[in-house]
């Protein structure tokens, strides 16, 4: 005798029966279409409104949400070209340290070569 | 003469229903009362550096064998805390307690900052300071690098563009290269109909939710599936701790920056550059093929966000020598969490690490 429950089993054999159909739903080309075809109605019903809410704004010199979001993208822009730069700096300052490290060890290494002294631990 | 029933046997099956209803009452009442969020990621660990919002973590560990160090590096899409999610269910603490020296570079929440972040952004400096970083730390000449997900393409992208990245060896979990093989996930998002543009938010990201559904579409009836298991486990005390900490991580997903979105869907998705041959990081062509550092792919036979076909042609593609592959009776996320994980793929994965360690010493 099974353990599983019978609600269980009732469950997983409609769940079988269900989610393939679901699924097919979920991925067929109607879908996707009627889903892309809502939200691009809903930005472009958005757009109109924050356009038409800019005017408004404008006419009393103040910044409108179109404003600041494309203020924001810049500023974004902006950090990430101030991230990159740190992080080509701090490249740039590895590569330093190392170059000045391998100079300092071949320098080493050759008071090391002369007889007589102390050897380097690797 | 038919044996009769054991009535010590049917008096310990009545004992046991009691007992496990009390548990799932009690069960029940917490998970219904209790809103704080589970404690995840909570193995001590150090912020050793950091840039933007990503952040290099260091992770505390006891046991040193002295090998290189590891340094993880997760997906754009979900938090990377289900590397560590809970004492006892953490891909950290065995690499700790394995004598690992573990890294994570975690890419923290993308807000307006990183919507034109770029793929290369990533694979040519955000892991390359990471790897320096964990060189000064570590004193290692070189890492091992560890890629989950889309963060084994972004560590693959880093390799093949940087042929010469001081790596020891690199592993990839779970990690697709054929995106025309992805099926439904990529199916509707490669879709001519979907227009990038229509589902970037404001701050020029693709939204945490947006990914949520994208990821929920692929079996709809999982969640309720979810808690038809929940109701049937009620009783073990285990299984809902394991439940509240995974349920906690699926939902937690991060907006995807809107460049490197954008250069998924052209250049990995419709143009299929991995296995088609045509990869443009940072303006140069890169080949999978210009990697040849020791090499492991780990993929799971049953993962529906990364199907098989989606991950097998990694293994050719690599020009490493020392190239190995390991395919797992798992799904996605039961690569590192989980008991096939604690009884498998983490045991395996560390097996390969130190052998590496080992012939290099």
């Amino acid at each position: 005798m099974s353990d599983t429950h019978p609600l269980r089993r009732a469950y997983d054999a409609a769940e079988r029966e269900v989610a393939p159909r679901v699924e097919a739903l979920l991925h067929s080309d109607e879908f996707t279409t009627t889903t892309t075809w809502i939200a691009k109605a809903r930005k472009r019903i958005g757009g109109g409104i924050a356009a038409g809410g800019a005017q408004i704004w404008h006419l009393v010199n103040l910044p409108a949400g179109t404003d600041i979001k494309r203020l924001r993208s810049q500023l974004g822009s902006l950090d990430r070209e101030v991230r990159k730069l740190g992080l080509q700096l701090e490249h740039l300052q590895h590569e330093q340290s190392e170059g000045g490290d391998n100079h300092a060890s071949t320098a080493e290494s050759e008071r090391s070569a002369r007889p007589g002294a102390p050897r380097d631990r690797p | 003469m038919p044996a009769l029933p054991n009535p010590s046997g049917a008096l310990d099956r009545v004992r046991r229903e009691i007992d496990r209803n009390v548990r799932r009452a009690r069960n029940g009442i917490k998970l219904a009362a209790d809103t704080t969020p589970p404690a995840l990621g909570q193995s001590p660990k150090d912020v050793v550096w950091r840039s933007g919002r990503s952040e290099l973590w260091h992770y505390r560990g006891t046991k040193n064998s002295g090998g290189p160090p590891l340094l993880l590096v997760f997906s754009l899409v979900s938090r990377s805390y289900i590397c560590d999610l809970t004492p006892g269910n953490s891909f950290v603490e065995r690499l700790l307690d394995a004598g690992f020296d573990v890294y994570l570079l975690d890419w923290g929440v993308p807000d307006e900052r990183d919507a034109n972040n770029r793929l290369e952004d990533y694979a040519d400096d955000y892991i390359p300071a990471a790897i320096r970083r964990v060189q000064q730390l570590s004193g290692a000449r070189r890492v091992d690098l560890l890629g989950y997900c889309f963060g084994g393409v972004l560590t693959l992208l880093h390799a093949a563009h940087h042929p010469h990245s001081p790596l020891h060896s690199l592993t990839v979990m779970a990690t697709p290269v054929d995106f025309q093989q992805m099926g439904p996930l990529v199916e509707v998002a490669g879709s001519d109909a979907v227009d990038l543009d229509t589902i970037l938010d404001d701050n020029g990201n693709v939204p945490a939710g947006i990914i949520r559904q994208l990821f929920r579409s692929l079996t709809p009836t999982y969640e309720i599936t979810q808690y038809v298991n929940l109701w049937e486990r009620l009783w073990s005390d285990e299984y809902v701790a394991a439940y509240r900490a995974i349920t906690a991580w699926s939902a937690d997903h991060i907006p995807f920056p809107g460049a490197a979105a954008r250069q998924t869907l052209e250049m990995l998705l419709k143009e299929n550059a991995m296995v088609t041959d045509r990869l443009m990081v940072g303006g140069d062509r890169v080949s999978l093929s210009n990697i040849t550092v020791p090499f492991l792919t780990v993929r799971a036979n049953r993962d529906h966000i990364v199907p098989r076909p989606a991950s097998a042609p990694l293994i050719d593609l690599v020009g490493s020598a020392d190239k190995n592959e390991l395919c797992l009776d798992a799904g996605h996320m039961g690569l590192i969490v989980g008991k096939t994980a604690h009884k498998t793929t983490i045991p395996t994965i560390i097996d390969f690490l130190q052998k590496r360690s080992e012939v290099s010493a």
